[in-house]
């Protein structure tokens, strides 16, 4: 009928012609092609620094079409015959017992006071804090903790009201509600800092013994009889307060109940994992091969789907809000994996491009890394004729081309050579004080214990700890950590 | 401790290549449509040979020298020539194995730490070599053997060479493959980093190849059309053919132990040139692989680029796709099969239009020139798209890191898919120009060739890229380059072939039969079914695209990676 029409009229073909490409047009349009092609820029400056969340989420629509299941609180990990569990299980209980309240969006809102000063974190990453601390200072509060150590199981009371509040609120806007109610929580701070401030003016005249007679008055305190024990002792008190970070700071990362397996048969890979990171904090993921450490880090990273929990950056869920959440990260993966195939610069710039990085500012992003990796004039070499570890230095490059406010990496120090292994730790401190955070795999416990604020302990997909591993070393510089770490291990 | 080779471990190692092989196939990894659309592809093109082979061969018995038909002369020339293109194509086959298993293979990395000597590693390698070219040359000669039996009448040891050639051809070919491999990725490397002399060179060779081809393709024609081949095949052309015969060794040979004739010098000739060969061959691999090795565990080749500053600000769409295209054009394997055959494929459809509106011409004495154009346009059009089959494969590991990249997926997807568009809107443009101004379509008619031509390779690379999704497959090669034809390509130009047979065959017949009997106002039925079709190719590739893309790429943890 359209042919005889078009024929009786005598409509030429390029109408025939024409109406293919206009019925093309609307097919295309319709789909999102060109609404793709020529999309605007939504942000003119690195996500991290220059917009806030709220910015990205209005600018890029959600399309991950997924929903979130809204799932029920996460279940205590522990099994009850493992005897790990009188020693870890409190805080593990802790943060289940919190992940029962507060939802990942809401405003962290212990009203513990900070007792650790940024102060008190030393500036170089290579000078571990060696002075002597008094222990009764320190544990001034850990001293009441079997009374103090259920307060936040006293807390979701009020959290209901936040949690509702929070799961569509962005950060900042519950921090805004939170303030006139951390009002009473927020007039002890500042007695804390100062006796902080008093604990290391008096660290630094401190002599030796006044550390021997708080660890006896600990001994005697806990009823021990041998200094042997005294690690675990006083690793298990700090724990059991410290597992929950301590100040006013911003959230960057909450993992809640993060639950994930590979096929619908398998085991969980990892299993009601809980820990949430803070500005400018640096917080190490440990565990042995195949513990679940970058299943985690996939998980949080956006790479690999997940079945309970909810995982959120910078207030953003990384599945209902992926785009936000993703513009605030940069990562680094264990396999090291670029695109082979582009030079160093070129890899760079691509980065640069996905993350939206203003070309004013990119030169001098690049000549700033420079100075920290090294790479020299490699940089203009095809990443495929790169060795192990310059693939590691380009990805870390290319990670922080927008300086995000979570950096995630896995297995960093693997194949980096000692300078730059020196020059990455430096830089990640200094990183983490300029108010970003981090968090990073590694089996070298050293380095953990050298690196981290905390460190959070997995074992066969288990979430078993989150040490508060600077406070601790602060009190016990003696404290072993690979010890206590082994110890962990050896209990199955 | 003296190099050895020990058959233990020899075995040991084609166990393992054989279980990873094999792991293609469990369950899982296992795509069984796909598997099933290889072998029917492959069916398909041995029976489409065998019937023109067997056609080709009574015509060319039949001809004449001086009046007279010798037809055991006739065959040993079509003996000898035939076996001279099958040990090219399995020489051909060879080189890329032997480049591919043994200098290529990131095995020999890890066998070079371990207690396992250079000769049984070599040997082993060689071996599976020896057993995947047995495979292709088993189809070979059985397909030409059967269908020579077939047409003539053969004595019993025509079979019984036929079952020894399965298994001394592949030898035969191995040992000259090995000779040449050496050079051959001398060249390679030399190439590697040199991607516009890769690009333009390769280029040529492929324009070359589609040129020795397109004469193929008349002679096809000529014989598609009857007396003419013979015509074709005069005094000169016999006399040339007789020439060359003789120096075509040593498929003469071959040709001899066939035919039961010189049955001595072939068989010491062909002994000869085993030995020669695998000796040569056997003592220049294996001290160059050595060097080979050693230069990898070196690393890549440093090609210093001039120094560059980081470039401005672009959008993240166009930077994926520019990193899409960087990642095709300096991979050798997709230049080639990307880009050159894209821009040949102009030139094979002017070919084939000669010589389908010839034969169109002068077997019902019509102008279907415009169904013609339109059936090769997509037909080709098919062919060359099937690079996008590797859309999301190819990306490799680097998948999960542009997940976690902060684009919407609709941008990864849709970067990928345009690239593609472009490479093939190139393509089809500059076929439907050519085809204008050869005088075979008038420009409107060219017009809506390419758009045509357009949304239809729309639908295949929508398709292919989903379905590619659906079933990725990450390479394991350190440059993550597909070097194994997977079943998805298989599918994509089983579908494509079949949207052009449908699409441009029944505007075809079409406009016979409505040449035979017109009927009025039926004059644009062409433009209305290639419309039609090709836009709800268009429609229905893109949905099947779109659908649950998002919640798909959320949840995606293929690729046989994880």
């Amino acid at each position: 009928m359209i042919l005889e029409l078009l024929a009786n009229v005598g409509a030429p073909l390029p109408a025939v012609i024409a109406l293919l490409v206009v019925m093309g047009a609307v097919l295309a349009v319709q789909g999102g092609l060109l609404g793709v092609l020529f999309k605007k820029p939504t942000r003119k400056s690195a996500p991290a620094r220059s917009a806030s969340p709220t910015d990205e989420t209005a600018d890029e629509p959600v399309d991950e079409t997924v929903e979130p299941a809204v799932e029920p609180a996460p279940e205590t990990v522990e099994p009850a015959s493992e005897p790990v569990d009188e020693t870890v299980d409190e805080p593990t209980d802790d943060a289940s017992e919190e992940s029962d309240a507060a939802s990942c969006h809401s405003e962290r809102s212990e009203a513990e006071p900070k007792t650790l000063p940024e102060d008190a974190t030393p500036s170089d990453p290579e000078e571990p804090v060696d002075e002597p601390i008094p222990i009764e200072e320190l544990l001034g509060e850990p001293e009441e903790t079997p009374e103090e150590t259920p307060a936040p199981a006293e807390e979701p009371e009020e959290e209901p009201v936040e949690e509702s509040v929070s799961e569509e609120e962005p950060v900042e806007e519950s921090v805004s509600e939170e303030a006139p109610e951390e009002g009473t929580a927020g007039e002890p701070e500042a007695a804390p800092e100062e006796s902080s401030e008093e604990s290391s003016e008096e660290s630094s005249d401190a002599p030796v013994e006044s550390t021997a007679e708080t660890v006896e008055e600990i001994l005697e305190e806990h009823g021990l009889e041998s200094v042997d024990e005294i690690t675990a002792e006083i690793a298990e008190e700090i724990m059991a307060v410290h597992t929950h970070h301590d100040g006013e700071e911003v959230e960057v990362v909450c993992v809640e109940g993060l639950s994930k397996k590979y096929s619908k048969k398998a085991d969980y890979a990892v299993r009601d994992v809980n820990f949430r990171c803070y500005e400018g904090e640096i917080v190490g993921l440990l565990g042995h091969n195949g513990a679940g450490k970058s299943t985690t880090l996939k998980c949080l990273e956006g790479m690999l789907p997940f079945e309970k929990g909810e995982i959120s950056i910078c207030g953003h869920d990384i599945r209902k809000d992926s785009i936000a959440a993703k513009a605030n990260m940069g990562f680094v993966t264990d396999n090291h994996a670029t695109f082979v195939k582009m030079t160093g610069m070129q890899y760079l710039a691509f980065m640069a491009d996905v993350y939206k990085v203003p070309t004013e500012v990119r030169k001098e992003r690049v000549e700033k890394l420079e100075e920290i990796f090294r790479l020299g004039p490699a940089i203009d070499n095809l990443i495929s004729s790169y060795s192990h570890g310059m693939r590691q230095k380009i990805c870390m490059m290319g990670s922080l081309m927008h300086m995000p406010k979570l950096w995630v990496l896995d297995e960093p120090m693997t194949g980096l050579d000692p300078r730059t292994m020196h020059a990455v730790q430096g830089f990640m401190r200094e990183y983490a004080n300029a108010g970003n955070c981090i968090i990073f795999s590694s089996h070298a416990l050293i380095t953990v214990a050298k690196m981290c604020d905390r460190v959070v302990l997995l074992r066969t997909g288990n979430q078993l700890d989150d040490l508060n591993i600077k406070r601790i070393m602060t009190v016990d510089p003696n404290f072993d950590f690979e010890e206590y770490f082994l110890q962990h291990e050896g209990q199955d | 401790m003296k190099d050895r080779i020990d058959f233990k471990q020899v075995g040991a190692l084609l166990r393992k290549q054989f279980e990873e092989r094999a792991s293609a196939y469990r369950k899982g990894n296992f795509d069984v449509f796909g598997f099933l659309l290889r072998w029917f592809l492959i069916a398909v093109f041995l029976a489409v040979f065998i019937v023109f082979f067997g056609r080709f061969t009574v015509t060319y018995l039949s001809v004449k020298t001086g009046g007279v038909t010798v037809e055991r002369t006739r065959l040993y020339e079509l003996l000898a020539m035939t076996y001279t293109v099958i040990l090219l194509f399995l020489v051909i086959g060879g080189i890329s194995q032997i480049n591919r298993r043994l200098f290529d293979a990131d095995d020999i990395k890890l066998l070079m730490g371990m207690p396992v000597g250079a000769k049984t590693v070599f040997v082993a390698k060689l071996v599976s070599i020896y057993l995947g070219q047995l495979v292709i040359s088993v189809a070979c000669v059985l397909a030409v053997n059967v269908t020579v039996a077939i047409h003539t009448t053969q004595p019993w040891y025509f079979y019984l060479v036929t079952a020894l050639f399965c298994f001394i051809l592949p030898l035969i070919s191995l040992a000259i493959s090995a000779l040449v491999a050496m050079p051959y990725h001398a060249l390679k490397q030399f190439l590697k980093d040199k991607f516009v002399l890769y690009f333009i060179l390769i280029t040529l060779a492929t324009g070359l190849l589609f040129y020795l081809y397109s004469i193929v393709l008349g002679a096809v024609r000529d014989m598609l059309l009857g007396d003419s081949l013979k015509f074709f095949f005069n005094e000169q052309v016999m006399n040339f053919l007789q020439t060359l015969t003789k120096f075509l060794y040593p498929a003469v040979w071959l040709a001899d132990l066939l035919l039961g004739q010189n049955l001595l010098v072939a068989g010491l000739g062909l002994a000869g040139v085993l030995a020669v060969c695998l000796t040569v061959a056997l003592l220049v691999i294996r001290r160059l692989m050595v060097w080979v090795m050693q230069a990898r565990i070196a690393g890549d080749v440093h090609f210093i680029h001039k120094k560059s500053e980081i470039k401005a600000a672009k959008r993240p769409f166009l930077a994926l796709m520019r990193k899409d295209f960087l990642h095709v054009f300096r991979t050798p394997a997709y230049t080639f099969s990307y880009f050159s055959v894209a821009v040949m494929m102009p030139l094979m459809v002017y070919f084939c239009m000669t010589i389908g509106s010839s034969i169109v011409v002068k077997l019902i004495g019509m102008n279907c020139d415009l169904e013609i154009a339109i059936f090769l346009t997509l037909l080709f059009g098919a062919l060359t798209n099937v690079f996008c089959s590797t859309n999301i494969s190819r990306e490799g590991e680097m998948f999960y890191s542009v997940k976690a990249f902060p684009v919407d997926y609709k941008q990864v997807f849709f970067s990928k898919v345009l690239l593609c568009m472009l490479v093939t809107a190139l393509s089809q443009l500059i076929s439907a120009v050519l085809l204008a101004a050869m005088g075979y379509i008038i420009w409107w008619q060219a017009a809506f060739l390419f758009v045509g031509g357009l949304l239809c390779s729309f639908a295949q690379i929508c398709f292919a890229t989903r379905y590619d999704f659906n079933h990725a497959k990450f390479s394991t090669e350190e440059d993550g380059e597909i070097k194994e034809s997977g079943n998805t390509a298989s599918t994509i130009i089983v579908l494509g072939m079949l949207l052009a047979f449908l699409t441009g065959g029944s505007v075809l017949l079409l406009r016979l039969l409505t040449a035979l009997r017109p009927v009025v106002g039926l004059g644009y039925l062409t433009y209305l079914i290639v419309g039609i079709l090709s836009m709800m190719a268009a429609a229905l590739a893109y949905y099947y695209f779109i659908r649950k893309l998002g919640e798909r790429y959320y949840t995606f943890s293929g690729g046989g990676q994880l």
